[in-house]
């Protein structure tokens, strides 16, 4: 099997390996909407790739593997133009202030806890509400025969409206269909700009399904706004990582890139293939593996107790 | 007396080693790249030697003979398709006397932590920082390492070759158990090296001696840090120690080189090249992708 010495990870890889991760990652991210860093990471760091690289790496294949995403989406109609811009200074703020956050937990020397335990918090949380959410939305279709295209906000939106609507600077985004506070997008991506910065992810596992339940946006229409976020995202923390920390491989990047763009592709072609309901029980379950993985990793006895402190990145 | 008695171990010991050396000890030359032909051929004639003291005629007049080590490639090239490198450490020195060559590699301060279990979760416990640590280590000796007592007259007068000795991981310490001292710090140091394929510690086995020359084969894994590795050999006489020591080096070469040079001497160009180029392929594909 061909192998790669990465330059700036200073190991050797398998190639197929390297491109099937990308690969399945990216198939993931065309078909959910989420940048895939939550899985990518991980599983870079499990065939032995270092950890700030891993991430460093992943930020800039997911900046090429979201706008291949955001192209068939955008083709599509599917893009929020105006969501995805309020998103992005709410994410910029966030992100900025993410990063000081994140420098102070890391002095008290348990940032890896904090960021184990958030994703845990999250993704239970979210995972939970989205699976029980797609399957009564499901159970509801097969007894109603409705439309494939309702969504999870046209299911909820009696509940929703009330306090929505009594927000100010109520703005209408007719991509999605809905008038909303501004403060709600940005407020959002505030949230996922700090989380974001902390944890290392583009933020697209917890910004679908928020988009879908508190903004009430169409599901089709949440995935392609979400890469559009992402991308930018990505590339800001590509820079970051480059020019502060170097720990961007351009080698290991290109290679999950060659993987992940062809998937992401795929991905988004299958994704309009699936009613709103099935992709989003197809991601809750993705994302309550996740979350029992990470349990488990937080509660079991790790086979080496003892491990390197590594500068630089995150 | 004394004399006699340690030659015929170490003889035995030799005898031992050289069969080893022709089934698990060492690869064939086949099985890894970069094998020396040299050492083949220098290694296969020792290996239907029978174990007996009478066996080494090489092991008289030993004190005459001066100690050196060489090692071979005296560059490793880590380029594009680097998958580690065998390297032949050659050392002349007196068969009959106790011998030990130790390889390390660049040496940088790290910091250790141990996982502590609380309220049911594992977190970040005790840590250390190890000065001057080596990023790689390999140990071959003719005999256990802790008999290797090295004084004054070993020329390991800043207890450098004892501070490297240090690292290499006690099986009798219980991995469970808190370091309580630095000695400790450096065992798990080691024993993370080892788990990463960079620490070796072959007493015994690779060491073999033939006409006053031993050789050990020394497999360094594509992870293996790059920069200046340092080899010291060291003999042990009733006189006495006597060091030799050599070097290898481990650089970046061809696209590796320059992509690793950008990336530190001008990360902004690296870092915006990166980001473009991810840009551009991302739309390349998705173009590609969508074309009606």
């Amino acid at each position: 099997m061909l192998h790669i010495y990465l330059p700036i990870a200073e190991v050797s890889v398998s190639l197929l390996m390297l491109m099937a991760i990308g690969g399945g990652v990216g198939f993931l991210s065309g078909l959910f909407g989420v940048g895939g860093g939550f899985l990518m990471t991980p599983l870079l760091i499990f065939i032995g790739i270092p950890p700030a690289i891993a991430v460093g790496s992943e930020a800039n294949q997911l900046a090429a593997a979201s706008l291949s995403g955001v192209i068939a989406h955008w083709r599509g109609a599917r893009v929020d133009l105006r969501m995805g811009i309020m998103l992005l200074i709410g994410g910029l703020i966030g992100s900025t202030f993410g990063v000081s956050l994140f420098a102070w937990l890391r002095a008290t020397g348990q940032v890896d806890l904090v960021i184990k335990l958030l994703y845990v918090v999250l993704l239970s949380s979210i995972g939970s509400m989205m699976m029980i959410e797609s399957v009564r939305a499901n159970l509801k279709n097969r007894r109603q025969s409705t439309s494939p295209d309702e969504t999870a906000a046209d299911n909820q939106q009696p509940n929703h409206l009330t306090w929505r609507q009594r927000l100010p600077w109520q703005m209408t985004f007719p991509t999605s269909g809905v008038t909303i506070s501004a403060i709600l997008p940005v407020g959002l991506g505030i949230i996922i700009g700090v989380l974001a910065a902390i944890m290392g992810i583009g933020g697209g596992f917890i910004m679908v399904p928020a988009m879908i339940y508190l903004l009430g946006m169409p599901t089709a229409i949440v995935i392609g706004t979400s890469l559009f976020q992402i991308m930018f995202v990505a590339a800001n923390v590509t820079l970051q990582q480059a020019i502060r920390v170097q720990t961007v491989d351009v080698v290991l990047a290109l290679l999950l890139m060659a993987g992940s763009v062809i998937g992401a592709q795929i991905g988004a072609r299958a994704g309009t293939k699936l009613k709103g309901e099935e992709l989003r029980f197809l991601l809750a379950l993705i994302v309550l593996l996740v979350c029992a993985w990470l349990m488990f990793n937080l509660i079991s006895e790790p086979v080496e107790l003892f491990g390197m402190v590594t500068g630089g990145g995150h | 007396m004394n004399h006699l008695m340690r030659l015929s171990a170490l003889v035995l010991l030799l005898s031992g080693a050289t069969n080893g050396l022709t089934s698990d000890a060492l690869p064939s030359p086949g099985e890894s790249p970069g094998v020396s032909p040299l050492t083949s051929a220098l290694a296969s004639p020792l290996a239907s030697r029978p174990a007996s003291p009478l066996a080494s005629p090489w092991a008289e007049s030993t004190d005459t003979i001066k100690p050196g080590i060489t090692a071979t490639p005296e560059q490793v090239k880590a380029g594009l398709f680097f998958q580690g490198q065998l390297v032949v450490l050659r050392a002349n020195a007196p068969a009959s006397n106790p011998a030990i060559i130790i390889v390390s590699g660049p040496r940088h301060d790290r910091q250790i932590s141990k996982k502590t279990r609380q309220t049911g979760i594992w977190l970040n416990g005790p840590s250390a920082e190890l000065q001057n640590a080596p990023g790689y280590l390999a140990v071959f000796s003719s005999g256990p390492v802790g008999e290797f007592n090295f004084g004054d007259q070993s020329g390991d007068q800043n207890g450098d070759l004892t501070d490297l000795l240090g690292y290499l991981p006690d099986d009798m310490t219980d991995p469970e158990q808190t370091p309580t001292s630095l000695k400790q710090w450096r065992h798990a140091y080691g024993r993370l090296l080892k788990a990463r394929n960079l620490l070796i510690n072959q007493p015994e086995k690779p060491l073999v001696g033939q006409h006053n020359q031993f050789f050990a084969r020394l497999m360094l894994p594509s992870s293996a840090p790059t920069g200046k590795y340092q080899v010291t050999l060291v003999t042990q006489n009733d006189s006495g120690f006597s060091r030799a020591e050599s070097q290898f080096e481990v650089v970046k070469v061809g696209l590796v080189k320059q992509l690793e040079q950008a990336a530190f001497t001008q990360p902004v160009l690296y870092g915006v090249g990166s980001l473009l180029f991810a840009l551009l392929f991302g739309w390349l594909v998705g173009t590609l992708f969508n074309r009606r």
